[in-house]
């Protein structure tokens, strides 16, 4: 912590910039990260997240800007700073040969960690990872899940300050992936930065104190979920579906309701303060939508408002 | 038990990043030994089945006809010719192992490379890890293959010290430059092996490991000069029969040039990689 009250920033990065010959991967982006925080990247897939995380992790040389991972410069202190993070990139890189105790063990020693403190330190992981039973496996023979659930673990092996994770939760069942936002929770708790990038809207919601969405190497908004929500979009939204070839008729008679609409190929949303008031309007105009469903605004209908596109797509 | 929350002390206190930054390597090492000894039967039937079956059928076999017809080879007997080249041979293959696949494998296949890179180990560390490994794997072959040789009749024990660290010198230098090479290879292994097929196996032919290379044309003569193999196997010779060699010197500075030209490759290209 800095010697004033405000949180040490532990990321900081100013028209941050990586490009591939002609191609832009991320086009001068700001923003900063304050220890202890829960900080996403949001966004369709190529929308720069990944390049933007490879630069935060320290092995991934940027083309423009400055970027200050805990203070130091990457590119000339990398190894440094990566022995202080911990890293799960969106492809598994496990060693497939060795099992996962071994691949743990390889990994801690990296970090320069002693066999003695790694013996306890891989149990604890391997609880953590529920993985225990599966100890003396060959990591090539684990499910898609169970491997992702061990490079997991196997990031925590340094205890980082700051840990990277790259669509986490890609592979997980519905159950693994809250059993892992439960254990963020308590790694934030601890005091640990949190940075992930993820296309899932309601893991972003669940996870992040405050989010950046980016598309096309750029950065559309910055600010908490719920802030992004209030600012870019409705309290409710009503989604009604007319069949495929009624969308686009009813859509016109629909201009009137609501504070907007967004007509997408299979359905329409009506974006409202009351949904199940919009839901009545329209009944009373004698339209008789197929189905319809009122739910609260999420990051998606952020997403949606900011770059016209869903977030997949 | 404690969990993983329980005894968190936060890397800030747990790593001393100065430990990887010195020892780097030997853990790049450890764990690509770690990874090998996966296959310590296999690689030990191979280390020790080579060179028995080599002598015994080219060494015994061949040997008893040529000492018939010819007498002796290079001022000694056939199998005493032989030994020497077949040990250097083996060296360098042994080093071309441990500098090809495992380098796809570590940067496209597994993208084990990239895992380390994720830690506090570098590129560079991984590229001499890599070597050392290498080096081991060199240095335990060529003590099996100098036994095995002492036992056939075909080396002197005394010789053993000094062919030793002459594979190795050889498995390094042209370790570095197979390193290299594979470090510029993207997904495919097809030009690895094509290089493999092309000139790794066509070394072993033409540089004099089964015949005298005065015996072929001069072009070919000339070509072996470009042959770590070669150059490996003559300095063996004279470590073995105890008999100076006129280029010893040029032997060395070749060979050391191989390694340093590879050096010079494959470290940045092993950064370039890791950071792109």
């Amino acid at each position: 912590m800095t010697k004033s009250s405000e949180p040490e920033l532990v990321i900081r990065a100013k028209g941050l910039r990586k490009t591939y010959g002609d191609f832009v991967a991320v086009a001068g982006i700001d923003f900063e990260v304050k220890r202890g925080e829960a900080f996403g990247l949001l966004g369709p897939n190529g929308a720069g997240k990944s390049t933007t995380m490879r630069m935060i992790t320290s092995t991934l040389q940027r083309t423009e800007g400055e970027l200050q991972i805990l203070g130091k410069d990457p590119d000339k202190f990398g190894p440094e700073i990566r022995a202080h993070l911990g890293v799960v990139p969106q492809q598994d890189n496990l060693d497939r040969q060795l099992t996962v105790w071994e691949n743990i063990l390889v990994y801690g020693r990296y970090f320069g960690l002693s066999r003695k403190f790694l013996k306890n330190k891989i149990e604890e992981l391997l609880a953590f990872a529920q993985l225990e039973d599966k100890r003396n496996v060959k990591s090539e023979e684990l499910s898609g899940g169970m491997k992702r659930r061990l490079t997991i673990a196997r990031g925590l092996v340094n205890e980082p300050e700051i840990l990277l994770l790259d669509e986490p939760t890609t592979g997980l069942d519905p159950q693994a992936r809250h059993v892992l936002w439960d254990r963020l929770f308590r790694l934030k708790e601890l005091g640990v930065t949190l940075v992930l990038t993820t296309h899932y809207m309601d893991e972003a919601e669940q996870l992040c104190d405050r989010l950046i969405v980016m598309d096309k190497g750029q950065i559309m908004a910055e600010g908490s979920p719920a802030q992004l929500i209030k600012d870019y979009s409705s309290k409710e939204v009503l989604e009604v579906r007319f069949g495929s070839t009624g969308n686009a008729d009813a859509a016109k008679k629909l201009q009137k309701i609501g504070d907007r609409i967004e007509v997408l190929p299979d359905r329409i949303l009506i974006y409202s303060e009351n949904g199940e008031k919009a839901l009545e309007q329209l009944t009373k105009m004698g339209l008789k939508p197929v189905t319809s469903l009122v739910r609260r605004s999420s990051l998606e209908d952020v997403f949606l408002r900011l770059t016209g596109r869903t977030l997949v797509d | 038990m404690s969990d993983v929350f329980t005894n968190w002390q936060g890397a800030a206190k747990l790593v001393d990043p100065r430990k990887p930054a010195r020892w780097g390597s030997i853990y790049v090492a450890l764990a690509r030994g770690r990874e090998s000894f996966k296959w310590w039967l296999p690689m030990l039937a191979y280390g020790v089945g080579h060179p028995v079956l080599y002598l015994m059928s080219i060494g015994i076999g061949l040997g008893t006809l040529v000492s018939k017809n010819l007498g002796l080879v290079d001022g000694v007997q056939y199998l005493t010719f032989l030994a020497p080249a077949l040990l250097m041979a083996s060296a360098l293959q042994a080093a071309v192992d441990e500098t090809s696949f495992v380098v796809l494998q570590g940067f496209s296949w597994e993208k084990s490379f990239h895992a380390m890179n994720q830690t506090a180990i570098g590129g560079r560390q991984i590229a001499n890890g890599l070597m050392l490994y290498a080096m081991f794997r060199v240095l335990v072959n060529s003590i099996i293959y100098a036994v095995i040789l002492v036992f056939f009749g075909a080396l002197a024990w005394a010789a053993i010290p000094g062919v030793i660290l002459l594979s190795m010198l050889l498995g390094l230098c042209w370790g570095f430059v197979f390193l290299a090479f594979s470090s510029y290879i993207n997904e495919e292994a097809d030009m690895l092996i094509l290089v493999m097929r092309f000139i790794v196996a066509p070394m072993f032919m033409f540089s004099g490991t089964f015949y005298e290379l005065k015996n072929m044309p001069e072009l070919v003569q000339n070509i072996a000069w470009a042959s770590p193999l070669w150059h490996g196997t003559e300095l063996a010779r004279s470590i073995s029969y105890g008999s100076p060699d006129p280029y010893t010197f040029w032997h060395y500075v070749i060979l050391i040039a191989y390694g340093v030209i590879g050096a010079s490759f494959a470290y940045p290209q092993f950064m370039k990689r890791l950071s792109r």
